[in-house]
C-alpha cells in the first residue's frame, strides 16, 4: 500500500488490489473483479444514468458506481478487470469508481471463485467517526 | 508491418486503449445533433469503445480474443495478396506461396489471413479454400529451427479454438462460413478433420429449440450423410465416411439420438427428425458392436425415442433378436449387458457444450458449499430459463453423476457437493415428464450397480441426497419419499424382464454406501426426523411408502440396518427385528390385499386344469405340453417404454404365472438363522442360489458318495428354479420330478450310512440342504389362488391346485420320504434329526411340515378308502410328535430354549388333564409349545397361509386342548386377519369345524381337585429333568405359572381387552359365533368393564344382553353400572320399549326393595370404587400395544380376573337404583313404567323410610315427580271417599299392603320351615356371605310373591287411588317419625 501511494500511477497499473485491501481515497487502482448484480440505474439531475454494481472477488466484496453505458453492458456473473480506478466514501459507504481514464474489460464469465464477505462498502464505526472529523474539519 | 511475439494479454491493451481512443472522436462527430447532452459529461464519465470484430458478437467491453487478433493481423498483412485489386489472382497466388514457403511463421500467417478471409468474406471464400489446400499440400523445406510443419495444423488449431471456445459468439457470417469450410474440409479428409466435427457436435445444444441450434443440427447433419464425402472414399455407397471414426460415430450417434427426442416435440421438425432417425438407425443397425460400447445410456436414449416406429423395431430387435443386431452382442448377454456397462463419459460430455460444462466443473472443483447460489442462478438464466430447456437438465445430471468424480481432497475442502447440484436440478424442473426422466438419471448407474466393478461415485450423489433430505428435513419440491417412491416404481416397472436385476442393483448401491461409508446407515430413512413447525418427531416416510419399499425391497433395509450385529445369539436386535417385520408385515399384508383384489378384477377367466390326484405323482406329458405352450404365449413381451406390461389372460393351470407376480410383490423373506444380508443379496441377485457358498459347504462334507450327490441334487435344482422362476418357464415339472428323485436318493443314501449319526455330518448336510432349498422358501407356499378367491377346501378340484404347491418346492419331499421311511433301525430317526437340523438352520421348516399335513389331511378326505389313508395321517402326525420332540431336545442342548421364555403362553395343559397321566401332558405342552412357535412364525409370513393350517392345528389330530382358549393364538389370528378370513373363521367356527374359545363347563367343586392335579403334574417334571441351572430356572418359572389357572376363556377375554380396536372386534366376532359360549358365563365381565375404555367389548356385550330377555337379576346387575354410563340406560329403555311397562316396573320394585333391605341391614360396602381402579389400571397400558404374551404376563401378575361372579350376586344400593330411575324418568318410554303406580308407592316408601338427607336432595326431582303423578291422579279421580284416618298415605300404603301381603309371606316362610331359620342363626355368627344366600333365598321368595300381587294388582290400585285422593294434602310432608318408627317395627315384625 504504501509503495502505491508514493508511487502509484505505475505500481498499481501493475497489480491488482484486492478487494478486502480497499480502504477510503485510493487512486488508480487495478481490480479484477466478478459481477455479482446490477442494480436498476438511477437518474442524476443531468439526466446521467447511474449504477450500482455489486463486484466481489476472493477477498470480499464492494459497490461499483458506474455511470451510462458500461452500466448497461455489464451482466451478473462477469469477470471484469477494472482499470484506473479509484475509491471514495459516498453515503457514508466505500464505494469505486472508474477513474476518467479507466476501462472496464470482460475477460470472461462465471469462473471465478468469490466471497461476499466482507462487504467493504460497509465502512466501520471507528472510520466513519474518523472521516466525519475529517470532514468537519475542513 | 511484421508481426511482432507479444504477450496474450499486450494486445488486448492496447486494442483497447486503440478502441478508446477511435471512441473518444466518435461521439463528438455524432455529437453535432445531441452535443447539449454529451457536453455535460462528468470527469470520470467513460466512453463505450466500440468492437470492431467481424468474427464475433462482443460485448463493448469485450477484447477481441489472441486468435482473433492474430487471424486479423495476418490478413491486414496479406490482405493485398489474397484479394489483390489489380494483380491477376495466379500472380498474387505465387506470391502468397512463397512467403509461405519462406518459413513456418510465415505459413502459419497465411494460412491464419486464408482463414480469416473465407469465415469473413463469403465471396472469395472458394478461392481462399482452393489457396488453403495448395499452401498446406505444398511440401516445405523450411530452416531447421523452424518448427515442423503439420499440414493444416494452424488451420485445425484456430478452427478448433473457434469451435470450442467462442462459437456461441460468431457472427452469422463467420458462423455460416465455419461450417461451410468444415464441411469442405470432410469432403477432402484434411488431416484430423474428425477433430473439428467431434467439438463441433457439441456445440448444438441439448434442449434448444432456437433457429440457430437447429440450423446447426441440420448442417452438421448434412455434413455426415454427404454423400460426395462418403463416396469418394467408399467403395460401398451405403456406408458412411463416419463409419471409420469409432470415437465420433459413437459420440454422433449419442447426440443425435438425444436431439432426435427434442426434435420429435415439434412439428416443425419432422422432416429433420425423420434424417436424424434414419442417419442414427442406419450407424446403430450397420455398427451395434461399435455403438453398444456408449453403454447404459444409449437405452435411456432409445427409451426416449422408442415411440418412433424405426426406433421400436430396433427396441425389438435388441430384445427379441439381439443376435440379428451383433452375434457377439446376443452372446455377451443382450440388452443385460448393454444395461450392466458403464456410459462413456465423452458421450455425456458431448451432450453440454464446452461452457456449460466448464461451468458445472467450475462449481463441483471450485465452489465452496453454500456458496454455490449465485452461479446456480447464472447458469439457470443463461441455459434453463426456457421451456424446452427442462429436458437439458437429464444431460446435466448424467453429466454430474458420472462425469465429475471429485478426488478426495476435493470432498474433503468443503467444496459444493454433487448431490446439492442434484437436488438444484430436480427442484427447478417443473415438467413431470421430464422431472422423471430426471430422476432416472439420478439413479441410472443404480440399476446395474456392481459394488466390484463400478465406482461408488456413480451412486454417490443420490444416496447422499437422500441422506441429506433427512439431514435438511426434506426441501420445497424435493422430498426423500419422493426418491424412494421413484425408486421402487423404478425398481419394479423400468426393465421388467430385468426386475431381479434392478432390485438387486439398488439394493447393491444401498449396501455398498454402507460398506464404504458415504452413508452411516439406511436405517435413518425409516426413522423419524424432527419437524420444525412442530417440533415434532415424525417419520421421514409415510406408511403408504413404507409399505411401497417393503413390497418393493421386501425386507432387504431391515437386514441391512441390523446387519452389524452377527451373533445370532444376540437377543435384542433380533427381537426387535421381530417387531419392526411385524409391523411392516401388517402393512404390506394389506398393500398385497389390494394389489390382489386388483389383480382378480384382471382374471376373470378362472379355468383349472385336472392334475393327477397322487401327491408326488409328476405331471402327465400332455399337461407339461399345455403348460408349455400357455406359457409361451403368455409370456410377457418387454414393454418398450418400461412401463409393466400386464399378462392378458392367465389359466390356473399354469399358476406358475400367477406365482410369478406374487414373487415379484413379495420377493423374498426373512432368514434369521442365516446370514440376513447375505441370503438376501443372493436371493435377489441371481435366482439360483449361489454356488461359491454351497461347494464351500459341500466340501465340508466327508462322505464322498454324499457329497456328490449333493453336488448333483444342487445342479438339479438350480435348474429347476430357473425353469420355475424364469418368465419363459418350459417343463417345471419334468425338472421337479427330476430334483423330486434325485432328493429322495440322498435322503435314503443319509438314512442307510450308519456314519450318519454322526451328529456334524448331520448338521454340515442341513447347512447344504438349507442353502439349496432356500429358494423354496422365498415365495408364497399356498398356491396363488387362495390369496385371491374364496376358496372351497372340500372341493376336489383344491386338491391339485395344493398339490402344485407342494410340488414346486421339493423341500417336501423331506417330509414325504419321512413318512415313507419304515423306522426298522433308527432310519426314519436319522432322518428327524436332519429334519430338526434344517429346522435351526431355517425355521420356518416347522410350518411347512404343518402345511404338508393339513395339505395330506384334505386329501384324505377325498379320498374314498378312509381307513388306509386316516393311518396316513395319523403316522404324519406321530412323526411330527417326534420332531417337535427332537427340537425341543435339541434346543435344550444348545442351551438357547426359547420355549419356556418366550412363550408364556405355556402355562400348563395339565388343568384339564385330569385323565391323562404325567407323561403325556408334558408332550401335548411341548407339541403346544411347538406349534405355536411355527404359528407365530407363520402368521409374520403370511396370513393367508397361517389361516388356511389354523383348521388343521387346532384340530382334533394335534392338540386341541392345548389350542382352545390360548389368547395368544387369538391374538396370532386377529392381528393378521382381514374381513375376508374373519368371515372363513367365523363360518368354519359356526361348522364347529374349528375351536377356539370355550367356556368351562364344570362346576366350582372341581377347581380344587385341578388345582391338585396341576400340583402332581410339576412334581412329575420335575421328577422326569435332570436338574441342570437351566432347567431349575425354567422350573422356577413353571412354577410360578402353576399359581394361575390355565388359560380359560376368561383369560382371554381380559387379554383382549388390550389389544387394538379392531382385533378386539374380530375377537369378538370369533367369540360369539361360538355357539356354546353363552352370556350367563359373559356376564360377570360386563361391570368390569368401563365403557369408554373397553367400548369394543361393553359393545358386544351389550348386543347380547340386549336382545335377551329382561329379568330381575339382570336389571340387578346392569343397574350397578355407574349412572352416568349410558349404556344401563339404553338397556333399559330398550327394554321398556319391547316390554310390558308392568313387567318393568315390578322388577324395580322388587329391587328397590331388595337395595333397601340391604341398606337398612347394613350391607356390603359398594363395590363400584373397586371397580373403577380396576379398570384404570387394567387400561393405563392401552396405548402401548403389547403382544399377547405380555398381556398375559401381566394379566397373571396383576392376580385378579376381570371375571367375578360375585358381581352377579351383589344388590345395588339405593343410591345406584335411584340414580338409574332419575335417568330414565327423563325418557318417553321409561316413564311409562317409572309411574306405574306400585312403582311410586315403593319409591315413597324408600323416600321416607331409608334415605338420608343427601339422597332425598339428590333425587328430589324424581321424587317430585312421583308426586306430581299423585296430584295428576288427584284431580282426575274426584271421587275420593274413604274413611281413613288423617295419616300419610304413604305409610298407610305401606301398612295396607303389608298387611294384605304378610299372610301370603308367612305361609311361605313356614313352608320353607326350619332351614331358612338356620341359616339366618349362621348369618348372625359368621357374617356376610352367608347374609347373601339369605337374600338369595328372600329373592326367591319374592319373586312368588310378584306373581301373588300381581294378581291382585287390579284390585289393589283402583283402592289405592281412592285413599291417594284424600291424603292429597299431606302428601308434601314428611311422614312424623312417630310412625316411622311403628312401620320399622312392625316390618320387623312380619319378617320374624
Amino acid at each position: 500500500m504504501q509503495q502505491q501511494t508514493q508511487n502509484p500511477v505505475r505500481d498499481n497499473s501493475l497489480r491488482f488490489v484486492m478487494i478486502r485491501e480497499l480502504e477510503p481515497n485510493l487512486k488508480n487502482i487495478n481490480l479484477q473483479v466478478i459481477v455479482l448484480d446490477v442494480a436498476k440505474p438511477t437518474q442524476t439531475k443531468d439526466g446521467h444514468e447511474v449504477r450500482t454494481v455489486r463486484i466481489a472477488d476472493k477477498t470480499g466484496s464492494i459497490n461499483l458506481s458506474v455511470w451510462n453505458d458500461y452500466g448497461a453492458v455489464l451482466r451478473e456473473g462477469d469477470i471484469v478487470r477494472l482499470n484506473g480506478c479509484f475509491t471514495h466514501i459516498w453515503k457514508n459507504s466505500l464505494q469505486v469508481k472508474i477513474g476518467n481514464k479507466g476501462q472496464i474489460i470482460k475477460q470472461g464469465d462465471f469462473m471465478m471463485v468469490f466471497s461476499e464477505q466482507p462487504d467493504m462498502s460497509v465502512l466501520s464505526s471507528d472510520l466513519l467517526k474518523e472521516i466525519q472529523e475529517q470532514q468537519s474539519k475542513k | 508491418m511484421l508481426p511482432t511475439n507479444k504477450p496474450s494479454g499486450q494486445p488486448d491493451h492496447d486494442g483497447a486503449f486503440k478502441r478508446r481512443l477511435n471512441k473518444s472522436d466518435q461521439p463528438k462527430l455524432a455529437g453535432s445533433s445531441s452535443s447539449s447532452n454529451l457536453q455535460k459529461f462528468h470527469h470520470h464519465q467513460l466512453h463505450l469503445p466500440q468492437t470492431d470484430s467481424k468474427l464475433y458478437n462482443l460485448a463493448s467491453i469485450e477484447p477481441k480474443d489472441a486468435v482473433e487478433l492474430s487471424l486479423e493481423e495476418s490478413y491486414n498483412k496479406l490482405q493485398n495478396l489474397i484479394n489483390p485489386s489489380q494483380q491477376s489472382d495466379s500472380s498474387s497466388f505465387n506470391e502468397l506461396s512463397q512467403h509461405a514457403n519462406q518459413s513456418k511463421q510465415n505459413n502459419d500467417e497465411v494460412s491464419n489471413a486464408l482463414l480469416y478471409s473465407i469465415l469473413t468474406d463469403p465471396s472469395s471464400s472458394s478461392k481462399c479454400l482452393r489457396y488453403l489446400f495448395l499452401c498446406n499440400n505444398v511440401s516445405l523445406s523450411f530452416a531447421p529451427s523452424d518448427a515442423q510443419n503439420i499440414p493444416y495444423g494452424t488451420l485445425i488449431n484456430n478452427l478448433l479454438h473457434i469451435i470450442i471456445e467462442a462459437y456461441s459468439k460468431l457472427q452469422d457470417t463467420p458462423r455460416q462460413q465455419l461450417i461451410w469450410l468444415i464441411k469442405e474440409l470432410a469432403k477432402s479428409r484434411v488431416n484430423q478433420f474428425e477433430k473439428l466435427m467431434l467439438h463441433m457436435i457439441r456445440n448444438i445444444q441439448s434442449a434448444c429449440l432456437t433457429d440457430k441450434n437447429i440450423w446447426l443440427a441440420e448442417t452438421i447433419l448434412d455434413i455426415f450423410t454427404d454423400q460426395s464425402t462418403t463416396q469418394g472414399h467408399e467403395q460401398n455407397s451405403q456406408s458412411l465416411w463416419i463409419y471409420q471414426y469409432n470415437e465420433l460415430m459413437s459420440q454422433t450417434v449419442y447426440s443425435y439420438l438425444r436431439l432426435i427426442s427434442d426434435h420429435a416435440q415439434s412439428s416443425t421438425l419432422q422432416q429433420l427428425r425423420q434424417r436424424e432417425t434414419d442417419f442414427c438407425v442406419q450407424i446403430l443397425r450397420d455398427k451395434w458392436n461399435d455403438c453398444m460400447l456408449i453403454g447404459r445410456d444409449l437405452v435411456r436414449l432409445l427409451q426416449n425415442v422408442a415411440r418412433i416406429a424405426e426406433f421400436e423395431s430396433l427396441w425389438k430387435d435388441i430384445v427379441q433378436a439381439p443376435q440379428t443386431l451383433s452375434p457377439q452382442f446376443c452372446q455377451l448377454g443382450g440388452l443385460l449387458y448393454l444395461m450392466k456397462m458403464p456410459t462413456k463419459r465423452r458421450c455425456l460430455i458431448s451432450r453440454l457444450t464446452v461452457d456449460m460444462e466448464r461451468k458445472i466443473y467450475f462449481i463441483i472443483t471450485q465452489v465452496k458449499a453454500g456458496q454455490q447460489k449465485k452461479y446456480l442462478e447464472w447458469f439457470q438464466r443463461q441455459y434453463l430459463s426456457t421451456p424446452e430447456s427442462q429436458s437439458l437438465r437429464i444431460d446435466l445430471m448424467r453429466y454430474i453423476c458420472v462425469v465429475v468424480h471429485p478426488t478426495n481432497e476435493q470432498l474433503n475442502a468443503g467444496l459444493c457437493p454433487r448431490w446439492a447440484l442434484c437436488s438444484w436440478l430436480l427442484t427447478t424442473c417443473t415438467n413431470p415428464v421430464d422431472s422423471a426422466n430426471l430422476k432416472l438419471a439420478l439413479f441410472y448407474d443404480w440399476l446395474m450397480y456392481d459394488s466390484k466393478k463400478e465406482n461408488i461415485m456413480l451412486i454417490e450423489p443420490a444416496i447422499l441426497l437422500m441422506f441429506n433430505l433427512i439431514r435438511l428435513n426434506n426441501i420445497p419440491g424435493l422430498s426423500l419419499s419422493m426418491l424412494f417412491d421413484f425408486l421402487c416404481r423404478l425398481a419394479a416397472n423400468y426393465q421388467v424382464a430385468y426386475r431381479e436385476h434392478i432390485l438387486n442393483g439398488i439394493m447393491q448401491s444401498f449396501k455398498d454406501s454402507v460398506d464404504k461409508r458415504v452413508i452411516p446407515s439406511t436405517q435413518i430413512f425409516f426413522a423419524t426426523s424432527t419437524d420444525p413447525k412442530t417440533q415434532l418427531q415424525v417419520p421421514s416416510l409415510d406408511r403408504d411408502l413404507k409399505n411401497l419399499i417393503q413390497i418393493t425391497f421386501g425386507n432387504f433395509f431391515q437386514t441391512l440396518c441390523l446387519k452389524p450385529t452377527p451373533e445370532p445369539a444376540a437377543v435384542g436386535p433380533l427381537a426387535v427385528k421381530q417387531e419392526i417385520k411385524q409391523e411392516m408385515r401388517q402393512e404390506i399384508r394389506q398393500e398385497i390385499r389390494q394389489e390382489i383384489k386388483q389383480e382378480v378384477k384382471q382374471e376373470s377367466d378362472f379355468q383349472v386344469i385336472k392334475e393327477p390326484e397322487n401327491v408326488m405323482a409328476a405331471f402327465s406329458s400332455d399337461d407339461e405340453e399345455d403348460n408349455e405352450v400357455k406359457n409361451a404365449t403368455a409370456t410377457a413381451t418387454v414393454s418398450s417404454i418400461g412401463t409393466v406390461n400386464q399378462i392378458a389372460s392367465v389359466t390356473i393351470g399354469d399358476s406358475i404365472q400367477s406365482q410369478m407376480q406374487l414373487f415379484m410383490q413379495k420377493p423374498f423373506k426373512i432368514f434369521s438363522t442365516l446370514d440376513d444380508a447375505q441370503t438376501v443379496g443372493q436371493c435377489v441377485g441371481s435366482v439360483t442360489p449361489q454356488m461359491g457358498s454351497i461347494e464351500s459347504q459341500l466340501a465340508l462334507i466327508s462322505s464322498d458318495d454324499l457329497r456328490d450327490k449333493l453336488a448333483e441334487l444342487n445342479s438339479k435344482l438350480k435348474e429347476f428354479y430357473q425353469s420355475l422362476y424364469s418368465s419363459l418357464s418350459s417343463s417345471w415339472s419334468t425338472k421337479s420330478y427330476i430334483v423330486n428323485s434325485l432328493f429322495k436318493e440322498c435322503l435314503s443314501f443319509m438314512y442307510r450310512d450308519p456314519a450318519f449319526v454322526d451328529s456334524s455330518l448331520l448338521s454340515e448336510v442341513a447347512v447344504c440342504l438349507a442353502i439349496m432349498f432356500k429358494n423354496d422358501f422365498t415365495n408364497n407356499l399356498l398356491p396363488a389362488q387362495f390369496y385371491k378367491h374364496e376358496i372351497d377346501l372340500f372341493d376336489p378340484n383344491c386338491g391339485p391346485l395344493l398339490n402344485d404347491a407342494i410340488l414346486q418346492k421339493p423341500i417336501f419331499i423331506l417330509f414325504k420320504e419321512i413318512a415313507c421311511t419304515q423306522n426298522l433301525s433308527n432310519e426314519r430317526e436319522v432322518l428327524l434329526q436332519l429334519l430338526t437340523e434344517l429346522y435351526t438352520k431355517q425355521n420356518r421348516i416347522g410350518y411347512y411340515f404343518l402345511f404338508y399335513l393339513n395339505v395330506v389331511n384334505l386329501k384324505n378326505q377325498f379320498s374314498p378308502s378312509q381307513s388306509v389313508q386316516s393311518s396316513e395321517i395319523l403316522t404324519l402326525v406321530r412323526i411330527f410328535g417326534e420332531f417337535v420332540k427332537e427340537r425341543i431336545t435339541l434346543s435344550k442342548s444348545l442351551g438357547t430354549d426359547k420355549d419356556s421364555s418366550s412363550s408364556p403362553s405355556a402355562t400348563d395343559d395339565s388343568v384339564n388333564e385330569s385323565d391323562q397321566d404325567d407323561e403325556f401332558v408334558e408332550s401335548e405342552i411341548q407339541l403346544g409349545n411347538c406349534l405355536m412357535q411355527d404359528l407365530r412364525l407363520c402368521q409374520q409370513d403370511d396370513a393367508y397361509l397361517f389361516c388356511f393350517l389354523l383348521g388343521f392345528v387346532c384340530g382334533p389330530n394335534l392338540a386341541p386342548k392345548y389350542m382352545i382358549n390360548n389368547s395368544e393364538l387369538v391374538y396370532l389370528i386377529v392381528s393378521c386377519i382381514d374381513s375376508r378370513q374373519l368371515k372363513d373363521i367365523v363360518s368354519s367356527i359356526t361348522t364347529q369345524e374349528l375351536e377356539l374359545l370355550r367356556q368351562p363347563e364344570e362346576d366350582k367343586s372341581k377347581s380344587k381337585k385341578k388345582a391338585q392335579q396341576s400340583k402332581k403334574v410339576s412334581t412329575g417334571v420335575k421328577r422326569k429333568r435332570k436338574s441342570s441351572e437351566n432347567e431349575r430356572l425354567k422350573q422356577r418359572v413353571r412354577k410360578s405359572k402353576k399359581k394361575f389357572r390355565k388359560e380359560s376363556l376368561v383369560d382371554v377375554l381380559s387379554a383382549s381387552l388390550n389389544w387394538e380396536s379392531i382385533e378386539q372386534l374380530f375377537f369378538w366376532e370369533i367369540l360369539v359365533s361360538h355357539d356354546d359360549v353363552t352370556l350367563d358365563y359373559l356376564l360377570p365381565i360386563f361391570n368390569r368393564l368401563d365403557s369408554v375404555k373397553n367400548s369394543e367389548a361393553v359393545c358386544y356385550l351389550f348386543q347380547m344382553i340386549k336382545s335377551s330377555e329382561p329379568s330381575y337379576e339382570l336389571i340387578r346387575y346392569i343397574t350397578q353400572r355407574k349412572v352416568e354410563d349410558n349404556i344401563a340406560r339404553a338397556l333399559f329403555i330398550n327394554w321398556a320399549k319391547k316390554n310390558p311397562s308392568s313387567q318393568m316396573s315390578q322388577m324395580f320394585i322388587k329391587l328397590l326393595n331388595k337395595s333397601a333391605n340391604q341398606q337398612n341391614t347394613g350391607g356390603k360396602p359398594e363395590t363400584t370404587l373397586k371397580k373403577i381402579k380396576f379398570n384404570e389400571s387394567l387400561n393405563s397400558v392401552n396405548k402401548v400395544k403389547l403382544t399377547a404374551q405380555q398381556q398375559l404376563e401381566q394379566n397373571q401378575k396383576r392376580g385378579s380376573s376381570i371375571y367375578d361372579e360375585e358381581d352377579l350376586e351383589k344388590i345395588p344400593n339405593l343410591d345406584q337404583v335411584l340414580g338409574h330411575l332419575n335417568k330414565l324418568r327423563l325418557n318417553n318410554s321409561c316413564i311409562g313404567f317409572i309411574l306405574n303406580e306400585n312403582l311410586i308407592e315403593c319409591l315413597k316408601k324408600i323416600y321416607n323410610k331409608y334415605l338420608d338427607d343427601d339422597l332425598k336432595k339428590k333425587y328430589s326431582d324424581l321424587f317430585t315427580l312421583a308426586d306430581e303423578f299423585n296430584q295428576n291422579d288427584d284431580q282426575s279421580d274426584v271421587q275420593n271417599e274413604d274413611d281413613q284416618e288423617d295419616d300419610n298415605s304413604e305409610s298407610e300404603e305401606e301398612t295396607r299392603r303389608g298387611r294384605k301381603t304378610r299372610p301370603n309371606k308367612k305361609s311361605k316362610r313356614s313352608s320353607r320351615g326350619k332351614a331358612g331359620k338356620k341359616t339366618r342363626f349362621k348369618a348372625s355368627s359368621s357374617g356376610d356371605e352367608e347374609d347373601e344366600n339369605d337374600n338369595e333365598n328372600d329373592d326367591d321368595n319374592e319373586q312368588n310373591e310378584d306373581s301373588d300381587r300381581s294378581s291382585e294388582s287390579s284390585d289393589l290400585s283402583r283402592k289405592k287411588k281412592q285413599k291417594r285422593g284424600q291424603t292429597s294434602k299431606s302428601s308434601n310432608q314428611q311422614p312424623p317419625r312417630k310412625k316411622l318408627k311403628h312401620l320399622k317395627s312392625s316390618d320387623n315384625d312380619s319378617d320374624e
